[in-house]
This record gives structure tokens, sequence and C-alpha cells, in this order.
């Protein structure tokens, strides 16, 4: 018997979950297929900045996962070369978004397992352990899944969107021909993290959002859950994965030393656990809608996790693609438009967060101009640098080419970051860059596949694709003018 | 290829629906999987403007799609499904304009694109003229076949002809080609049933002066069936005729093969033709059109053009096409051979 839905979602994880409750809310017949069964983990920064805790209060995900006593961090604590001489750091608070002004950092299978709760308390049907296995076709559309289920049986499931959720190596971006990015960057950090007990737990220190930059290594301390678990990563250099690997713990003690306000701030910390580690963070963005389809969260864009914006993007992207599509979802024609134009949203609200990651993902020298920016910004608490994290503003809004210029005359003046003459040459090469980005962002083009030198970073290493399948040899045949039939 | 090779082609002739895409591609679909299914062919093509048929209606200003758009993944997916080359045209925005395109699909995912020249008469309201010599190169088994594409009118003028002589091995392409109006009476209506069966007369016999001309066989599928429509420059004036058909695959000496007429209504027809040097039949000559068209046709192809050619361009500059609100992007005319998991998406270079 054939079965039918109004959309399916392949992927019940951030994007997925977040558009089937938003599309369930409309009175949509949502089914969310998952290879997982719930609790599931996932590699992840686990992060999420206001602006993403936000996201988890509007599909109604946050109560449920408060309820796991995340530590709530309504500060950002972020210092350069501190302990190597001329430094600077700040404390700040973040910006609200709606009614949210902390951060939260929540290990996914307690966080994904509300995700699936609210989507299915919002109507949607999640079919866990069911895997897919093809999209199917009719005249040039996307109209549903085959897919198997727990016992291995397979089926097929008519729609009249196809949503894949389903991450970076989306097998539904391989069926509609996706897979290979149009823009890609390769990444030039390695992700190397552990969770520890944090003794500093209760008090402001232990709510506090740490980022440490020293030389051209970056350390992160991220309060958890349950409480008081923390949340500890090294991203240096993409070759430090291999050495985790390889020797965990003494890469750690290597780390610590590169990190003395990291080593100083992770004093009493007890119960770590094993280093997980990865290299494999390319950049991309691939062509995310097309008729009857579209790929939300990383199955249709991914950036450096350097900045920790993966997950609140995805849950935006799944929130704004339900919001676009449902309002058409029975006009084939109107519904192709309007993915359209939610690829295109999407691409402005990531493009520069793309740049963002993109820059931090260089494995270079603190600057002597964010040195500067830091110290300038300590003076007051009020949310400012952190903007760029919390996505209060983007990046060409927080480093402003006056910021830029003052940070610049700053240094010069001080003296930060050793000779003059080498600090404005970088300084000048970093502003091209800076004005390469804002240009693209002015251009607002669809699916742009010009590389912004010094942004982009060429030979990436996006995910490889899936082995292909033959197409579907089911012939899909319309017996009445609101569902389809299936003849052999 | 070795001379004298054959392949085998299959034309479909559709009863299309003014402005119903989706539908249209849906019934597309089912005809191509039929002709396969029938003929087991080399080769399937569809008439140009297999989204809809170009006529004068407001309806036609919501046909175009995205150049990697419905009609796009419907003619790459069943080539490389049922291992054919499939053949078949949309109204298509690429970058910052519409054109009526051609596409040309490989079963390994290589795909061939190519806009007609000079839209016919109203069809200048809703796209503009493409500037690509119409030729390509299909690769079969026994190596690549130089194949010319042609839409429309392309088909009848001796420019085209002198484009593709000695060029190409095979024709392809398609007609959407309505006659003059049946509904009209009076004078009017005198004067429109002669056109009209002059225009039957051309479509019957341009397959074949065309193979003549080049040498080589050509299949030219058309839209077939009844069609009402606006009278340009003639607000409230209806227009009632029907799609001339006249399907037709024809040999190299213009030999007609197979073909369907405007009373079979729709179907398909299937032929075998070698393909091999060409060796034209008749001489290039030195007028615009093969066919003898009449001084009133020559005189509405001269008005119509101008008039939609203005319309387009001041609907564009005062962005008031629909398609204008899309994100753009577009797809080169030549597109490699791709796993499917990595098919081609119009991008913005």
């Amino acid at each position: 018997m054939t079965q039918r839905c109004d959309v399916v979602i392949v992927g019940g994880r951030l994007a997925g979950a977040c558009a089937a409750v938003h599309f369930a809310r409309s009175g949509r017949d949502v089914v969310v297929l998952d290879r997982s069964k719930f609790p599931s983990d996932q590699l992840s920064t686990h992060l999420l900045f206001p602006a993403g805790v936000d996201e988890l209060r509007q599909m109604g995900a946050l109560r449920g996962i408060l309820a796991a006593h995340p530590t709530r961090s309504p500060w950002l604590s972020l210092s350069t070369n501190r302990g190597h001489g001329g430094g600077a750091s700040l404390l700040e608070r973040w910006r609200p978004a709606g009614p949210i002004d902390y951060c939260i950092c929540v290990p996914r299978p307690i966080q994904d397992l509300e995700l699936v709760r609210a989507a299915r308390a919002a109507g949607a049907e999640v079919r866990e352990r069911n895997r897919m296995l093809d999209v199917l076709w009719r005249g040039g559309r996307a109209c549903g899944v085959r897919y198997a289920d727990a016992d291995g049986e397979v089926h097929e499931l008519h729609a009249r969107l196809v949503i894949g959720a389903d991450g970076r190596r989306s097998t539904v971006a391989s069926a509609v021909g996706a897979f290979r990015p149009y823009r890609a960057s390769r990444n030039g950090r390695g992700l190397v993290f552990r969770y520890v007990d944090d003794p500093a737990y209760g008090t402001r220190e232990g709510e506090t959002i740490h980022q440490w930059r020293d030389g051209d290594s970056l350390g992160f301390m991220f309060p958890s859950a349950p409480s008081p678990k923390a949340l500890l990563l090294f991203m240096g250099a993409a070759d430090e994965a291999a050495e985790a690997k390889r020797d965990p713990e003494g890469h750690w003690a290597r780390k610590l030393a590169q990190h003395p306000g990291m080593a100083a701030r992770l004093q009493g910390c007890t119960n770590p656990t094993p280093l997980r580690c990865t290299g494999d963070t390319s950049a991309y963005f691939r062509a995310s809608s097309g008729p009857g389809w579209a790929l939300a969260g990383d199955a249709g864009h991914f950036k450096d996790p350097v900045i920790g914006q993966g997950q609140r993007d995805a849950l935006w992207s799944g929130r704004r693609l339900a919001e676009v599509a449902e309002p058409v979802l029975d006009e084939p024609a109107a519904l192709d438009l309007a993915l359209r134009r939610w690829e295109r949203e999407r691409d402005v609200e990531c493009l520069h967060a793309y740049h963002f990651g993109n820059l931090e993902t260089a494995v270079r020298p603190v600057s002597p101009v964010l040195t500067e920016i830091v110290r300038r910004t300590s003076r007051s608490p009020a949310p400012d640098l952190g903007d760029v994290f919390g996505r209060g503003r983007t990046i060409t809004q927080v480093l402003s080419l006056p910021a830029l210029v003052t940070g610049l005359a700053d240094a010069l003046v001080r003296g930060t970051g050793g000779r003059r003459a080498d600090t404005a040459r970088d300084a000048v090469a970093e502003l091209k860059i800076h004005l390469g980005v804002r240009r693209e962002l002015l251009g607002r083009r669809f699916r742009s596949s010009q590389v912004v030198p010094g942004s982009d970073h060429p030979d990436p290493c996006p995910p490889v694709a899936p082995p292909s399948r033959r197409l579907a040899s089911v012939h899909v045949q319309e017996v009445t003018p609101s569902g389809t039939a299936v003849s052999a | 290829m070795s001379e004298l090779a054959n392949v085998r082609i299959a034309a479909v002739q559709p009863a299309l629906r003014l402005g119903a895409v989706e539908e249209n591609l849906a019934r597309l679909e089912d005809l191509i999987r039929d002709a396969v299914r029938e003929h087991s062919p080399d080769i399937v093509t569809v008439p140009e403007a297999g989204s809809s048929p170009n006529v004068y209606a407001k309806v036609l200003r919501g046909v175009a799609r995205p150049v990697d758009g419905a009609p796009m993944q419907l003619y790459r997916r069943l080539a490389r499904e049922l291992d054919v080359v499939v053949g078949g045209g949309f109204l298509a925005r690429r970058g910052g304009h519409v054109y009526g395109t051609y596409v040309l699909a490989e079963p390994d995912g290589r795909t061939h694109l190519h806009d007609k020249d000079i839209p016919t008469m109203w069809e200048n309201n809703y796209y503009t003229g493409g500037d690509d010599p119409g030729r390509t190169t299909l690769s079969f088994p026994g190596g690549p076949v130089p194949v010319g594409m042609a839409c429309g009118w392309e088909w009848a003028r001796m420019g085209t002809a002198a484009r593709l002589r000695g060029q190409v091995q095979l024709l392809l392409g398609g007609m959407c080609w309505p006659s003059y109006p049946v509904n009209w009476r009076g004078p009017f209506g005198v004067w429109a049933a002669r056109e009209h069966a002059l225009q039957r007369q051309h479509a019957r016999e341009l397959p074949r002066q065309m193979a003549r001309l080049l040498g080589v066989p050509v299949a030219m599928p058309s839209h077939v069936g009844p069609i009402d429509f606006d009278t340009p420059l003639a607000p409230g004036v209806p227009w009632r005729t029907l799609m001339v058909g006249e399907t037709q695959i024809v040999e190299r000496d213009g030999t007609v093969l197979a073909r369907l007429t405007a009373e079979d209504g729709e179907g398909h027809v299937s032929a075998s033709v070698a393909l091999a040097a060409p060796e034209p039949v008749d001489p290039l000559g030195p007028m615009y059109w093969i066919p003898p068209l009449s001084v009133s046709t020559r005189a509405a192809w001269t008005a119509m053009n101008t008039h939609g050619a203005v319309k387009y361009r001041a609907m564009r500059a005062l962005r008031r096409h629909p398609w204008q609100t899309w994100p753009g992007g577009d797809l080169p005319d030549e597109l490699g051979p791709t796993d499917q998991a990595e098919e081609h998406h119009a991008t913005t270079p």
C-alpha cells in the first residue's frame, strides 16, 4: 500500500526536527525518517549561542533540554596571547536573542532526544531506525522516498516535499544529484575535545564561555550538561587531530602548555573523558533546492566548526524552510520557487559566517589588530565582539572598517605583534580579504561559485559521495489531482 | 563513428495543455517511457516547449523554469534511468534572460543545450534568442557523432541549413507549430482557412526539405492537438486552432521513415537511420525561408517579432517578468559526464 504525507524529512536532528515541528504546527502531515535510534550521539561542537537557544525555544524543545540542567552561560571571556606578553582579554555578556541571553552546550544524545520529542509533540511522526534508500521522481520533481524500516522491509512514501536533513554525507543530496558542492573551502584546523567536571560550576567563572587564542592555536571551554560537566576543545592545525589520535594525553599536555590561561582555568577539573577528534571539516555549499526537494542543515551547507555556528544555522534553516514552503506546499511551481528563494535566504544568512569560519580556520598567529580590538572592547561588559559568534551582528559589522583601522593604529602605537612594518603589511593583507568578503556579501549572487582570495582556501576535501544507486525503476502515475499512485 | 552506423530514434508527438507545466512534464514522462518500452530506441525526443505549448497567452509568462529545474531534471533523469539519449525543450531561465532551450541528455550525465536563435512571432514576448551554433557531439558506443539541434522555425530557415550543413550527421530538436485560426468567420475566416492549409503543407514538407539540404537524417517531434489563445495586437479576439503535428523521422535522402499527422493525435513513432558523413542532396538557396511562406505569414512574422521583442525588453527593464524575481544562475551549454550523485546545478560564476 502506498503511504502518503505532505512532507517527508530524512534526518531527525537539528534541521530535520526543527522543520518537522514548524510544518506540523501548521497542520501538515509530516513524517521524519532517521536511521538512528535516539538517544544517539553525533560529532559536534555542541555549542548554542543565544540565537540558537532561541530557536530551541521557538520549536518547543528548550524546556526539555533545560530539564537536563545544562549550565546557562551569559558571559564570554576572550583572551589573546595572555601569558605570552602583549595580550588582551575581555569579558562581556551575550546580546539577547528574543528572551534568551545565554549559551548552552548540551551533549547531542541529550539534546537530539529532546528535538525528536518536540517534533512528536508538535504532531510529526518520527520513525527511528528507518533508512532512506532512494528518492522517487515524477515529471522531473521529487515526489517521495523509498526507505527500509527497522525490520529491513522496503516501503514507498509519497510526499509533496522531500527534505534532506541528513548531515554532511547526506543520502538525499546524493539521490538528487547535489552531493558535489559547487563551492568548498579547505579547513585548516582540527577539532580535539573531551569533557571534564568543572569545580567552578555555579560561579560566574563557571557560567562563562571561554576562548583562548595563543599563537596559532585556539582553546575553548564550554560549560555543559549535566552540570558540572564542561566541554574542552582545542583547535590547532588540522594535522593535530592525527597527533591526538596517536598520543592523546601527550597532545593534551602540549596544548595546555601552549594555552597557559586555559591550563590555569582547568585547575581542579576532574573526571576527564577520552579525547575525540576530527580533521574532516571542510566547509561547503551544495545546491540545496530543486523541484520538490530541499537540503537543510549540514546536508546543504557546512562551515568550519571553529566558529560554532553549525547548530544554530541548522535550526534556523529548518524553521525558515517550513515557514517559506508551507503556504505553497500544494502548488508545485510556487513551491519550487519558494525553495529556491529559501536557498538564497540561507546563503545570505550564512555567507558571512562561512567567511568568518574560513578566516578563523586559517592557522596563523593572533592578529595584533584583533588583540587591540579586544583591548578596546574590553572597556565595557556590554555585548560587542561576541556578536560575531552570537549572530547579533555579522563579521563585517563587528569588524567594521573603522574598527580595523583603529585596531591597526593602536597596534602600531603600542608595538603589538613585534615589528611595525610586519604588522602594517599583515594588516593590509587582512584588509584586502575583508574588502573581498564585503564585495561578495553586497553582490548577493545566487550560488556564487566565485572564490574570495584569502578567505576561500584551495584544495578542499568535502565529504565523499556514497556509492551511486541506479535510479528508481518505479514509474509513478498520477491518479488523482492530489495524489499519486505507483505502478510497476 | 563507423560509416553507416545505425541508431534507432523514437519521436514523441504530445498533446499538451497550455500553461500546465507540471502536468505536461508528467505526461511527457509517460510518453517517453512508453516510447522506450515499445521501440527500444537509442534516442527519444520530444518537441521544443515541452513544458507548455508556445502561443500568445498571459499564462505563458509563468511557464519558464530554472535551467536546472523540473524539465531539465526530467530529461536527464530519464536518460540515465532508461539508458537512452533523451531530447526535449522548455523555456529556461539562464542567467538574466529566458531562452527557448532544447536539451539533449545522455545516459552518463552528459548534457547539451541549445537556445533557439530567433523566437517565432509571439514567442518574443516570453523569451529571447540565443547565439550558440546548435551543434554538439553525442557519445555512442561506436564513437562520437556530430549532431545538430533546431527548434521551431529554425527548421524552416535556410540560415539554419547553412549553419549545420557539412557539420553534423544527424539533426534533432523539435517543433511547436500552432496554425492560423479556424474559428474566424467571413472574409477573415476564408483567408485564415487558406493560410491554415498552407501551414499544414509547410509542416508536412519541412523535415524532408531540411534532410535533403543537410544530407543527414532528421527527427522532428511536434506538438499536436487543439489549442486556444489570444490574438496578438488584437485584444479580445480568440485564436482557436490546432497544433499541426507532422512528427517525422526522415532519411538523408528525404525518405519519410516514420510520421504522425495531426489526425493521428498523440503518440510516438520510431525508425532506424544510418549515420554517416553528410551527403546533401539539394543546394542551399539564397532565400531566407525554406518553404515559400505566404505574404501574410511574412508580414505577421515581422510585426509580431517586433511587438514581442519590444514588449519583452520593456518588461525586463521594468522587472515585470515573473522570473526576474527568482534567484538566477546558469549552466554552460556543454555539461560533461557526471555521477548520479553529482549532477550539475545552476550557479553564478
